[in-house]
């Protein structure tokens, strides 16, 4: 039976980390540092997990980008930072002397926007947009920088671009179709084919940027009339096992494991 | 007639419960509101408290809202679905 309870917090407020002009879908490397795209500022700020950087809220990096971030994914294998923008990713390589970068691949098929993006195991990049031909298409970025775009093809219809993830064995696609849910499908991919093998119905869930840590799947959410970030069971779904309030609604999450 | 009449009264009982509902209901919705209009981001912030010196060890939750992101520490596992989690 799942729990609906709200709020027995053990998680704590430390506060905010700053404020911006509408931050995007956010993500984290390996040593726990935060990347956090400014959408109208054309920035990725990189903020480091612990005590010095949220002592001044103070970036240890800001990395230019093209128009419009809205998501970012580090690449397992290399520490690459992919941000997608308003109609293609940015690759920033990770440098022992800082970013470099970015290369650039638009999305020449008729994009009207990309939205999220995620790397796999291997370093391949997936990120959904919404184009003239389609109102949602997963393309893959193959590892290696060959540059190639390879359209993935999935045995679920989608209305619109709503968040992707590497759960770590299959690639999970936010689906916010309904008002008062948001249905996370699980495909296996193979080529270019995406196969579902299951899917997680997060009751409350509010799409889109999501986030999946362990047995947890992170996302925007309500429950019975408390807003903020919603906690629930991955893959079970069902009712949020709680919300953490947020001040006027969350529109990503992530999760920076310490050390 | 005894019966209509009854009934209307009855009626008017009912409309007059709903009122008060109504009433009640409104203020509630308010406080709501007031609630979230004190959570609410201004434009500038008394932040940036610093973590505690265990943080960082710490798992930190980030949330990015319509102008800000905020953070939440967690003891270590406990997002993933530790027990004891909930």
């Amino acid at each position: 039976m799942q729990s609906a309870s709200i709020a027995t917090r053990k998680g704590k407020s430390l506060g905010l980390l700053g404020t911006f002009e509408s931050p995007g879908g956010m993500c984290v490397d390996r040593s726990g540092n935060a990347f956090v795209p400014i959408y109208y500022d054309g920035q990725v700020l990189e903020f480091a997990h612990g005590d010095a950087a949220f002592a001044g809220s103070t970036p240890i990096a800001t990395i230019a980008t093209a128009n419009f971030p809205r998501d970012c994914s580090i690449d397992p294998t290399t520490g690459d930072l992919a941000v997608t923008f308003w109609d293609g990713v940015q690759i920033f390589s990770n440098g022992s002397t800082g970013w470099r970068g970015p290369q650039t691949y638009t999305q020449p098929d008729g994009t009207y926007f990309v939205y999220s993006c995620a790397y796999d195991n291997s370093g391949n990049l997936f990120f959904d947009a919404d184009t003239q031909h389609s109102p949602f298409q997963l393309t893959e970025l193959l590892a290696g920088g060959s540059g190639t775009f390879t359209t993935v093809s999935l045995n679920q219809g989608f209305k619109s671009p709503a968040g992707i993830l590497w759960d770590g064995t299959y690639l999970a696609v936010a689906d916010w179709r309904r008002r008062h849910w948001t249905q996370v499908y699980r495909f296996s991919i193979q080529g270019s084919t995406g196969t579902e093998v299951g899917s997680t119905k997060l009751v409350g869930g509010k799409g889109t940027l999501f986030w999946i840590q362990g047995s947890t799947i992170i996302s925007p959410g309500s429950d019975r009339g408390e807003y903020g970030v919603g906690f629930w069971k991955y893959p079970e779904g069902g009712r949020p096992k709680k919300i953490v309030s947020f001040h006027d609604g969350a529109a990503g999450v992530a999760v920076s494991p310490g050390g | 007639m005894y019966v209509i009449a009854l009934l209307m009264q009855r009626v008017a009982a009912y409309s007059a419960v709903v009122i008060l509902l109504s009433g009640c209901t409104a203020p509630l919705t308010q406080l709501g509101a007031l609630g979230s209009m004190q959570n609410r981001a201004p434009t500038t912030y008394p932040l940036h408290r610093p973590l505690p010196q265990s943080s960082s060890g710490q798992d930190l939750l980030y949330v990015s809202g319509i102008d800000a992101v905020g953070v939440y520490s967690y003891p270590k596992g406990e997002i993933a679905g530790a027990p004891g989690y909930v």
